[in-house]
């Protein structure tokens, strides 16, 4: 933000308004300030149980796919899962997915070092978070059955 | 056939199916029955770089006539350029 402008110069208002130029986030501050509220109404510990909880249902659920294979499987781990089922391509499924309105991410999540090293083109990754459910994984593994059947 | 007439018997095609699954065994199916690039024209030269699929497109002037021939690690991805290189 300036202080004063004309043409032979130009003077900046004193830091931190000196890079705050513009209209401020005010919407953006409320949006954080709601999300904080909500996070808090719940605890996070609560958060981080159900979340934890809900990872184990679903890399249980999923590990009953035929063909399935994680890519990561560390003991302690978030609800990002990473997977491939038999030879299909990602990107396959993830189509196959959406169509049946389930929301993934494929491809090398901009870790092409890593796909290259577990020799794959890269992953379907469902990713969960609190506000999922034992429901949502239980279509997410009948979308990727019939994602994968089709791909015969 | 010129490169409307193309599309447009490619759209009727596709008005036949009654859902996503008939539509997409379609595609798949045209990804299967796309003839194989020849290995020798699977280059970096002729790799489309994306971050999903990897697709080489390989282009040939054939009795004044522009002919390609494609393939991808994904089916679909193949099905979808079978449709592109019909045209």
């Amino acid at each position: 933000m300036i202080k004063q402008v004309t043409f032979e110069r130009t003077t900046y208002a004193d830091v931190p308004l000196k890079f705050e130029a513009g209209t401020p986030a005010i919407c953006e501050a409320i949006g954080l300030g709601a999300a904080v509220a909500w996070v808090n109404k719940i605890g996070i510990h609560k958060i981080q149980a159900y979340e934890h909880q809900l990872t184990e249902y679903a890399v249980g659920a999923l590990k009953q796919i035929e063909g399935i294979r994680f890519i990561g499987e560390a003991k302690h781990r978030s609800g990002a899962i990473s997977f491939l089922v038999g030879d299909t391509h990602p990107s396959d499924v993830g189509v196959l997915l959406d169509q049946q309105g389930i929301a993934v991410r494929t491809g090398h999540h901009c870790t092409q070092p890593l796909c290259d090293r577990f020799g794959i083109p890269g992953t379907v990754r469902a990713s969960l978070a609190v506000y999922n459910t034992t429901d949502d994984i239980d279509k997410l593994v009948e979308g990727v059955r019939k994602a994968v059947t089709l791909l015969g | 056939m010129t490169i409307k007439e193309q599309q447009d018997r490619i759209i009727e095609d596709f008005e036949v199916f009654g859902d996503w699954m008939e539509k997409y065994e379609y595609i798949i199916q045209l990804g299967k029955d796309l003839p194989l690039i020849d290995p020798k024209y699977k280059t970096d030269d002729n790799l489309i770089r994306g971050c999903q699929s990897k697709v080489w497109l390989h282009a040939e002037l054939q009795d004044g006539k522009l002919v390609f021939t494609a393939d991808s690690d994904a089916v679909i991805t193949k099905g979808l350029v079978s449709l592109v290189i019909q045209c």
